[in-house]
């Protein structure tokens, strides 16, 4: 460090002498609005000499007085200037409608013009991404740019997404976006979450590696930079907001409601085969709703002072359909966004300041999140040094229903999700009857009615997950300029997260009574006797650091123009987690690691990683209408073996602006715009395992096996995978051509992109066999193909004084295939399914990636009928598993449209996704208890499975004859609890294709003329806005959004239990500007 | 210009000095190296942890225990009707454990440590022939080679037992070896270090020595028995008849003779009333709040079991399977009508003695047993009888032990009264098939204790007559000879699996089985 700042002393001296012999005009380049106008042209009337702007419209040149100068630029009309007297002229310039002259951030923190590039980018403003209010930035991107796909995997205060651009290129690795946010790379997409969407002026998607490259390996699945607001010249500017929001269950697995409980497994049945009532079962395999008055559960001993039992009381219920879902969840969350901002600036410097307060209700009670953001963001200049910083500060509480307990529970990690309790109780259970679990005998978890499960109220009260996370994020950005065509850059950011999380379960001493399991049923009191109070503690600290150091060079010479810039990046990631984990403490309701009862699980982790980078990048423009771009990173990484450590980022692009090069083209009419760009690059990505960076993997570790230490004992055992010491990074070679073109005067863009990318060198876990003494041996393997095609159309289709009307279509089809996996495998298994359901979520050669595998009915494979056994009439499930589709969608279409009438504008998004196929888990769990839909569907009569066949005399017949021998649940051998749950996963398979309906806002701006009688409001602005407010999906996938994913890793595509229900948003907004 | 090369050529020289600074990917979170000691007591836990409860289906198919009336039962387990993955996780537990006694063997090589060589030889022979006595020919000689071999070939099965037999052979030399290490070379740490981290013989167990000296003499004394174990597992085949006595020969030569009463080779790390820190097999049946697990649900008695020790008034049948009032119950292995599990005996507390109780590896009744055999076969010189009762005394007395439900009851007395019933197959002078009195008892003694011995006695000798489940689905009214190769070995490294036909369970027998 010492050596740079020498050496910036010696830069800033020797252009200091240079400076002063020469006289120079400098100025500002503005719209109408005030607003900088970027890379206009800038040439002194009748001569070669020119400079241009840069991106803030600040431009210097060397004049004389008397001499004219002349501006120019796409997207501006030509304007002349005399130069004066003085040394400083701002000039004021008329912009032309157009879209394709708008500053584009590239990597890095470049401000360039997008027609200089030769890549796909994409530009969201604040105004489009807020336009209904997300508390979550990245379901704010949804549907609006081609290419870029979010999924909300699950649904709660805190929502995780899932954020891919151009698919997938890693088997086993990340596949999710980097995030930059004003310049500080973050790798953990997550840190999305952490933003105020408010304080964010633009999110630009770097799509593909191309237009990443620079970055390096965190960068190779392309990258999403998030500015931030910065303060603009002129009178502060004060802005209060607030938005407040509804959320309402949307969608659950459709079920049935005509079939009761108290009925169901076991041994419970009469001589006569009726069945005995079992009035404490799970399953709703009971008789049809009659609404009489009927008795749940078997009866409460009430007792005598002296201890006998003085009688039983019942808890007598209507037997009849209450839809106990949507009656837990009947209460809508309610989502608080308060925001202020106070923005102002002179020519000197600019300053902001955000704040959020965010208070996000679950519609599961209790559940609550709460972010508070605050951002500093300024800028200043002193002559040719010019320091920018942002700081921004946030803090999260989430507060969140924990698991239940169960027959088996233990640690908090055991137990069921609230909502599997919720969606499995039996239809004609008053659930909100049970919240008092404290005093009432009927509700309280020795009385409740249900033997295997959990009173979810109690869930509620007592099994809490809170996590707090703290974050800050500084950046500095100091730059110097050394002369008209030489700046220097140095960029630290640091981000900083400390987190804090707390999962408490309370404990339970069951009643003797409850324990003696008077109804013989294995119930949970007597299984377990006791629940012990439990809690799990983790701190987690993570810091980065990121340091760019840039020299930066734009000069022109006559037609030609270079910019060029050589970096070097230093960036460092260190984590440290400490957990403890106490399965039985002392007291109940006091959660202090301190009272545990024996030895408390503990663990300690440490992840440190470093890089080192050096990078140039050259942009050549001849003409203002042909410019090539090449690019190359050198990166050295310490999670890699020194002999591998070294790898480079070579790319280049090609952008040409035909209209603007071939004459008679100029100032066409009907085709204003014209350009065809081309790029190719290769990035690495380092994908090693599981642990945080990837450090630490190269070499196999000793780890204490289940129990060790047992006191002063130690003991430890080789990990059973074998890692690999010379393990490479995952080479992904990318190629993009692309056009764009504006029409009518750019009223009408379009602009569309072919990709390909090849991704070789994966680094696979290869399944071995166990008699190696490993199960798993990583090894670099295995070759994806991804290949899309993204076409964005936008077009302004009225423009008048009262209307504007514009509408945008994006689309990307994607095609992906696993080329080759290992040497003699052909598939790879990324995650299994819950529930029992055999298979998975596979990489398979040949197909695309990743797919679903999983079982079907045994069927004739001449014909493809079920065949069924001759005697039951039960089908059974061929165990060799099959692939039922890509779990990614292969088309997406995103549509938004905005109309602006006076001061009202109304703005709707809807997207399309389709092409993928979802398995639905949580299928099996419903079945089993009788709740799902289809098992009633015959009424729960024996029937004739269709299309069947069974074995008869030595060859398969037609099945006309054989029902299966129990449709309901008769003697715990029914037909949809037993056969739908050995295993079968094929019927649970759905089409994953839906429309959403996910964003539509109408806002009016209350004209100046009400506001002038309280002229210290400048601007008022009032909104409805709603969001997923319409879903349409195919009538087969009665289960739920497919949107949702058990994994918001690569294996996307199976959702179950373990996801909260889908929500639909209402919400109105009011903001006001003085 | 020249100053902006400076800039860069000063900038590339600080990214050179970095590259230093990138070496910071050594692991502070886990060892990359441990001494050998440490793994051994990882690995005898392992081990002891994987018999306790691995391949819990065979005290299901030979009369032990049952499924119970309240749970939906394991369909493959009662109908025979096995696919090949119902063995996956046991078979990647006993080969990913084995690694272990690899690496000592290893480091024990290089560094001179011949102890660790030793055990290391014990155990591998414990671990291979357990996994040919289920699935035959297995992959060996290849096995452990993953940097070099992921696809090991499987190799014959008597040639795999062959070699173990002259691994526990050579076991003897380096525990000699390792006599004259500790009493010259080792100093009093690593002499210290390595008795408290043999969780077997260690003098910290109450069967253990602390003398290196008499510490070797026990292992040799597991060495020769668990040879012995093998040489009998091969009673039936003819042509390894003059394999057999010239072995058994050897073993007797080398004079320390095989485990006695109160000897077992069991495994005590120091279990304690914590989650993953109990007794595995204790910890299968009741959580460490004291409540029980489904397993202990699920698993009840087998009426073929109950019936025996009722039929043989044999009050071992109160320890082998809880009391349900004055008596014990069971129902049929897959009876569609089997009763609740208020009516029928769960495993009983000769078994579920406690969180800390020893896990067996090698009993000393089986040992007993076993010595009667080869005494009966004329292998041996002793006398079969006194083996024989011994062998019933030991096992009453391992039951009887720490069990205080019944109050003061002593075994040495009830297995005397039971032994001289009268009854054939329990008096041995009462009984006309000795070999079937020492098989039927065996059976008897190895309840929930060593089912995979018993289903190799079974499966070798016919001995004793078991009925096949009661399931009205079953496949084939046999009980199974063999498991079925591992879906996970044919996953990843099918080419080298011999292939078995239709029902292989039924009809492709281990080599011994002739």
């Amino acid at each position: 460090m010492r050596k740079f700042l020498t050496l910036l002393g010696v830069l800033v001296l020797s252009s200091v002498l240079v400076l002063a012999q020469q006289k120079n005009v400098t100025g500002r380049v503005t719209d109408a609005q005030g607003q900088p106008v970027p890379f206009a042209t800038i040439r002194i009337k009748g001569t070669k000499v020119g400079t241009s702007a840069d991106a803030d419209g600040n431009y210097s040149i060397k004049a004389k007085e008397g001499e004219t100068l002349v501006i120019s630029g796409t997207g501006i009309s030509t304007k002349e200037f005399p130069v004066g007297a003085g040394g400083v002229l701002d000039m004021q310039v008329i912009r032309k409608e157009t879209a394709l002259t708008e500053v584009v951030v590239t990597s890095l923190g470049v401000k360039r013009q997008a027609k200089e590039l030769g890549y796909s980018t994409a530009k969201i403003s604040n105004k489009e991404l807020n336009q209904a209010k997300v508390v979550d930035l990245s379901t704010g991107l949804q549907g609006k740019v081609s290419g870029l796909q979010v999924n909300l995997t699950n649904n709660d205060v805190d929502p995780t997404t899932r954020i891919v651009l151009r698919g997938n290129r890693s088997i086993t690795g990340n596949n999710q976006a980097l995030i930059v946010v004003d310049g500080v790379p973050i790798d953990d997409v997550s840190y999305i979450t952490k933003v105020n969407p408010e304080d964010v002026e633009t999110v630009n998607t770097l799509k593909g590696a191309v237009a990443a490259a620079v970055y390096g390996s965190k960068a190779s699945n392309g990258v999403l930079i998030i500015t931030t607001k910065h303060g603009t010249r002129g009178k502060p500017t004060i802005t209060i907001g607030d938005a407040v929001q509804w959320n309402t269950l949307s969608y659950y697995p459709k079920l049935q409601n005509t079939f009761g409980s108290y009925g169901g497994e076991g041994s419970y049945t009469n001589p006569d085969g009726t069945v005995l009532n079992v009035p404490y079962e799970n399953q709703s395999y009971g008789p049809v709703f009659n609404g009489l008055r009927t008795p749940l559960g078997l009866g409460v001993p009430v007792f005598n002072p002296d201890g006998t039992v003085a009688r039983l009381d019942t808890n007598m219920v209507d037997f009849n359909y209450k839809n106990p879902v949507k009656s837990f969840f009947k209460k809508p969350g309610i989502t608080n966004q308060l925001d202020i901002s106070y923005s102002s600036g002179d020519d000197r410097g600019t300053f902001y300041m955000g704040f959020q307060d965010a208070v996000v209700n679950g519609i599961t009670p209790k559940n609550q999140s709460r972010r508070d953001n605050i951002r500093l963001n300024g800028s200043r200049i002193y002559g040719r040094f010019k320091a920018e910083y942002s700081l921004g500060y946030n803090q999260k509480v989430t507060d969140v229903a924990g698991l239940s307990y169960n027959q088996t529970s233990g640690s908090v990690f055991t137990g069921r999700p609230l909502y599997f309790e919720v969606m499995n109780t039996p239809g004609w259970i008053p659930i909100n009857d049970f919240k008092n679990w404290q005093t009432d005998m009927f509700s309280d978890p020795n009385g409740y009615f249900n033997a295997y499960a959990t009173n979810p109220w109690w869930t509620v009260d007592n099994s809490r997950n809170k996590v707090n996370t703290y974050d800050i994020l500084g950046n500095v950005n100091l730059s110097f300029k050394i002369n008209d065509w030489l700046n220097l850059t140095d960029r630290i950011g640091v981000t900083q997260t400390t987190l804090e999380q707390k999962i408490t379960r309370a404990g339970i001493t069951f009643a003797p009574w409850a324990i003696a399991d008077p109804w013989q049923a294995g119930n949970i009191p007597s299984s377990l006797q006791y629940l012990a109070p439990a809690e799990f503690d983790e701190t987690f600290f993570e810091q980065r650091i990121n340091n760019d150091a840039i020299l930066a060079f734009d000069r022109t010479f006559g037609k030609f123009n270079f910019k060029a810039m050589a970096g070097v990046n230093y960036a460092q990631r260190y984590r440290r987690t400490i957990a403890l984990q106490g399965d039985a403490l002392q007291f109940p309701g006091f959660y202090n690691i301190s009272s545990v009862l024996g030895t408390p699980g503990y663990g300690e982790s440490m992840f440190k990683q470093r890089e080192y980078s050096i990078y140039e990048d050259l942009t050549v423009g001849y003409s203002e209408f042909l410019f090539l771009h090449l690019s190359n990173r050198d990166e050295w990484n310490s999670v890699l073996d020194p002999s591998q450590r070294h790898f480079r980022y070579p790319g280049g692009d090609i952008s040409f602006i035909f209209t603007q090069a071939i004459e008679s083209l100029n100032n066409n009419r009907i085709l204003s715009f014209g350009k065809i760009r081309a790029g190719i690059s290769q990035v690495a990505n380092i994908n090693l395992g599981t642990n945080p960076y990837g450090a630490y993997s190269l070499v196999n570790t000793f780890v204490p096996p289940t129990g060790f230490p047992f006191g002063n004992l130690g003991g430890y055992s080789q990990s059973n995978t074998y890692l690999n010491p010379l393990i490479k990074p995952e080479i992904t070679t990318a190629q993009e051509v692309g056009f764009d073109l504006g029409f009518l005067n750019n009223r009408i863009n379009l602009s569309a992109a072919y990709y390909h990318s090849i991704t070789k060198d994966q680094t696979l876990t290869a399944q071995i066999s166990p008699a190696t003494g490993f199960t798993g041996k990583v090894v670099n393997a295995g070759q994806i193909t991804n290949k899309g095609l993204e076409l964005d159309v936008n077009a302004t289709v009225i423009k008048t004084k009262d209307w504007t009307w514009q509408v945008g279509v994006n689309y990307a089809h994607y095609q992906n295939r696993v080329d080759e996996l290992l040497p003699g495998v052909n598939e790879l298994q990324l995650s299994g399914f819950t529930g029992g359901i055999s298979g998975g979520i596979y990489a398979i050669k040949g197909l695309p990636y990743p797919v679903i595998k999983t079982t079907d009915w045994l069927r004739d494979s001449a014909n493809g009928k079920i065949i069924v056994d001759p005697v039951t009439g039960f089908p059974s499930v061929d165990p060799n598993t099959k692939v039922y589709g890509n779990t990614n969608p292969t088309d997406i279409l995103g549509i938004t449209t905005s109309v602006s009438y006076k001061g009202f504008t109304f703005s709707a998004v809807a997207d399309y996704r389709g092409g993928n196929q979802i398995m639905n888990e949580l299928g099996t769990q419903l079945d089993f208890t009788g709740i799902s839909f289809h098992s009633a569907e015959n009424a729960r009569q024996r029937m004739i499975i269709p299309n069947s066949e069974y074995m008869s005399g030595g060859k398969l017949v037609p099945n006309n004859s054989v029902a299966v021998q129990n449709g309901g649940n008769i003697s715990g051998a029914g037909f949809w609890p037993t056969v739908y749950t050995s295993g079968i996963g094929s019927v649970y398979v759905t089409s994953a294709a839906f429309w959403k309906l996910r964003e539509v806002s109408l806002t009016y701006e209350i004209p100046g003329s009400v506001l002038s009688h309280v002229n210290w409001i400048k601007r008022a602005v009032v909104g409805i806005n709603g969001r997923n407010l319409l879903m349409l999906r195919p009538k087969s996938n009665f289960w739920s959004d497919p949107e949702f994913s058990d994994n918001n890793g690569n294996a996307v595509g199976s959702t179950s239990e373990y996801q909260n229900p889908p929500t639909r948003i209402f919400g109105a907004s009011l903001n006001l500007t003085f | 210009m020249k100053k902006l090369l400076i800039a860069i050529l000063v900038g590339s020289l600080a990214v050179v000095s970095c590259t230093k600074s990138l070496n910071i990917n050594n692991n502070p979170n886990q060892p990359t190296s441990v001494t050998p000691n440490v793994v051994l007591s990882a690995a005898l836990v392992g081990s002891a942890a994987n018999v306790s409860f691995d391949y819990p289906n065979l005290p299901c198919w030979l009369g032990y225990w049952s499924r119970s009336g309240n749970y939906v039962p394991d369909v493959q387990t009662e109908t025979y009707n096995i696919a090949n993955d119902y063995t996956n996780t046991e078979w990647g537990n006993i080969y990913t454990n084995m690694k272990n006694y690899i690496y000592i063997e290893r480091v024990g090589q290089t560094s001179g440590l011949p102890f660790y060589v030793g055990v290391a030889k014990v155990m591998k022979a414990y671990n291979m022939s357990t996994l040919v006595d289920l699935y035959n020919n297995v992959p060996y000689s290849d096995a452990f080679k993953v940097g070099t071999e992921v696809q090991p070939k499987f190799d014959d099965a008597q040639t795999i037992y062959n070699d173990l037999v002259s691994e526990l052979d050579s076991s003897i030399i380096y525990f000699e070896n390792a006599k004259t290490y500790y009493t010259t070379v080792a100093t009093s740490t690593t002499i210290n270090t390595d008795n408290q981290y043999d969780v077997v013989y260690g003098g910290g167990r109450p069967n253990g020595s602390s003398d290196p000296v008499g510490r070797m003499t026990l292992w040799e004394q597991f060495a020769n028995t668990l040879e012995l174990k093998l040489l009998i597992h091969q009673s039936q085949v003819s042509s390894q008849q003059t394999f057999i006595q010239t072995e058994i020969a050897k073993i007797v030569a080398n004079g320390f003779g095989f485990i006695g009463a109160g000897q077992s080779a069991n495994v005590n790390p120091g279990y304690q009333p914590s989650t993953g820190k109990d007794n595995p097999f204790y910890g299968n049946f009741y959580a460490v709040t004291g409540s029980t697990t489904p397993t202990q649900n699920y698993y009840r008695a087998e009426a073929t079991g109950v019936n025996f020790y009722i039929n043989t008034v044999d009050n071992r049948g109160f320890f082998f399977y809880s009391a349900v009032g004055n008596s014990i119950a069971g129902n049929h292995e897959g009876d569609p009508a089997s009763l609740p599990n208020s009516n029928i005996s769960a495993v009983g507390p000769g078994l579920l003695k406690g969180y800390t109780q020893d896990q067996l590896l090698l009993s000393d009744f089986e040992s007993l047993f076993l010595q009667a055999e080869a005494v009966q076969r004329g292998w041996l010189s002793g006398n079969a009888q006194t083996l024989y009762q011994n062998a019933i005394t030991a096992n009453y007395v391992y039951l009887y032990n720490g069990v205080t439900v019944y109050g003061p009851i002593d075994p040495n007395a009830d297995a005397l009264a039971y032994y001289t019933s009268g009854l054939a197959d329990v008096d041995w002078t009462a009984s006309p098939n000795k070999l079937e009195a020492i098989m039927t008892q065996k059976w008897a003694a190895l309840n929930g204790i060593n089912w995979t011995e018993a289903w190799t006695d079974y499966r070798r000798t016919g001995i004793p007559n078991l009925p096949i489940t009661s399931s009205p689905t079953h496949l084939v009214p046999q009980i199974p000879v063999r498991y079925l190769y591992p879906q996970v070995e044919l996953n990843t490294n099918g080419a080298n699996v011999p292939k078995l036909g239709n029902n292989a369970q039924f009809t492709a027998k281990i080599f011994w089985n002739q």
